[in-house]
């Protein structure tokens, strides 16, 4: 169930993206007569297991199609989304156990590059630890405060609405490649205002709202036409994740030039 | 008889113009200027005005073609370029500078801010435009100390060929005559293009007012508590 909430989710996320009309990109701004030199990394906010979605396909349509049909319709609906929901659950299982197995930790990857993508570009890093949210809620904080004895020049929140991997449809022509959506919000520590906002996705779904946000165009070695061929390249899909976490830390970092 | 078949021609015509399909729009693509002169220092004579809107996004589009004015670089490089007069202002305000991807090509862009006296006051190279969609793009935070702006090619990739992977989803409406509700179907494909960087293309420069910086209020919600 989980699962099916958390693709309930980025599908929704899509959808969202796709009827959003308010630019969310605030550049980069140096505070006149500060320097910001020392950035405070909350530990990014993100789903705790990698998604892997279907964006769109036949169950998704034929329980839209068939909810659509008065009462009896609705129950089938409702039996066919279950259905596409216990699938992506048990996709999303398989993944996990694949990155398991690989010793891959997504979010440790993630805070990693970013770390490195802030200091290429020249800044000290703290890292501070994130507190705690309500659950299931993923946005900004609202306070900040560096830790005892450490001092921060900007805090520089993150949150990734979902990662992992996706396809746009069932067809061959459409397959499986890494994916990650980023939301990211740097934070003046003096005056607590809005140093930069912006969004990042790598390989997003869909073409809403992709003059708001940056887009990383995903490399194209790391696909796979389906799930099964997808199964058969732990090594390959745990390193798909790694470059697209990466990319997507490092384009982060050029945000804040 | 005869009005009836000229009436026919004439609409099965329309009917045809509208079936037929707009070519898409390409622009020329540039990888030498092995053939032009170029000048050690620019200049800011035909520069081109854009102006400031308290409400709402100014833009200028123009195109920056063999025939625009080229300089040499720090590096000798050869660079077309052209300037646009910023406007006055009394604070900051978001300047955005895109090239657009059209047909195979986008033009390579570097920008740099001039004061009044055109002493350069920042420049931002190539790598710090990023891919918005359709574009790439730069969104600076002007101050009114920044009086011109030049937009150049910047040789260094100029030719280099990009490769890019899109994702796309579209939704159907299905009518069900039946329960007489509409049901969105959805669609996904994906399509690779590419483009080549080039001296040459498109460039829209965009001023407007400067966002607010201020942190978004906790939201506010309703009390359910009984009074």
């Amino acid at each position: 169930m989980q699962n099916f909430k958390r693709g309930a989710v980025l599908v929704l996320a899509l959808a969202v993206a796709a009827c959003a009309q308010q630019p969310k990109s605030i550049p980069f701004v140096k505070p006149a007569g500060t320097q910001i030199q020392t950035i405070g990394l909350l530990t990014p906010d993100m789903p705790k297991q990698a998604a892997a979605v279907l964006a769109t396909s036949p169950g998704k349509n034929a329980a839209n199609a068939a909810a659509s049909g008065g009462l009896i319709g609705l129950a089938i609906g409702l039996a066919i989304a279950g259905i596409d929901a216990g699938m992506q659950s048990s996709r999303e299982d398989t993944l996990e156990d694949m990155l398991d197995a690989q010793s891959f930790d997504a979010h440790a990857r993630f805070a990693e590059a970013l770390r490195t993508s802030l200091e290429e570009k020249g800044y000290q890093v703290v890292d501070v630890p994130r507190s705690a949210q309500r659950s299931g809620t993923r946005k900004f904080l609202q306070n900040y405060q560096a830790p005892a004895g450490q001092q921060v020049d900007a805090f520089l929140d993150i949150v990734v609405s979902g990662y992992g991997y996706g396809a746009a449809s069932t067809s061959s022509s459409s397959p499986y490649r890494p994916t990650v959506y980023a939301e990211t919000r740097l934070v003046s520590a003096s005056d607590k205002s809005v140093l930069m906002r912006d969004d990042v996705a790598y390989n997003p779904m869909g073409g809403g709202r992709q003059q708001d946000r940056v887009t990383v165009a995903p490399a194209p070695q790391y696909s796979f036409v389906d799930f099964e061929t997808l199964e058969g390249a732990p090594e390959k899909v745990a390193e798909g994740l790694d470059v697209a976490l990466t990319k997507t830390a490092e384009t982060i970092g050029t945000l804040l030039r | 008889m005869r009005s009836f078949a000229t009436f026919a021609v004439v609409a099965s015509g329309i009917l045809l113009a509208a079936c037929a399909r707009t070519p898409p729009p390409t622009q020329d693509v540039t990888v030498s200027l092995a053939t032009l002169s170029c000048d050690q220092a620019f200049t800011t004579s035909r520069a081109k005005p854009v102006g400031l809107d308290p409400e709402d996004p100014v833009a200028i589009e123009f195109d920056i073609q063999h025939s625009s004015p080229c300089k040499l670089d720090t590096a000798s490089n050869k660079q077309l370029y052209e300037v646009v007069r910023l406007p006055s202002a009394d604070s900051p305000y978001l300047l955005t500078i895109s090239s657009p991807k059209i047909g195979g090509s986008a033009f390579a862009p570097t920008v740099a801010t001039l004061s009044q006296t055109e002493d350069v006051r920042r420049i931002y190279a190539h790598d710090a435009f990023l891919n918005r969609g359709n574009k790439l793009s730069l969104s600076i935070e002007a101050a009114p100390e920044d009086r011109f702006l030049v937009v150049s090619s910047h040789a260094d990739i100029v030719g280099d060929q990009r490769s890019e992977i899109t994702t796309h989803i579209t939704s159907q409406s299905h009518y069900n005559a039946v329960s007489g509700i509409s049901t969105n179907l959805y669609y996904g494909s994906e399509s690779q293009r590419g483009y080549t960087m080039s001296y040459t293309g498109k460039v829209i420069v965009t001023t407007m007012p400067a966002p607010s910086r201020a942190l978004e209020p906790p939201s506010s919600r309703p009390s359910t508590e009984k009074r």
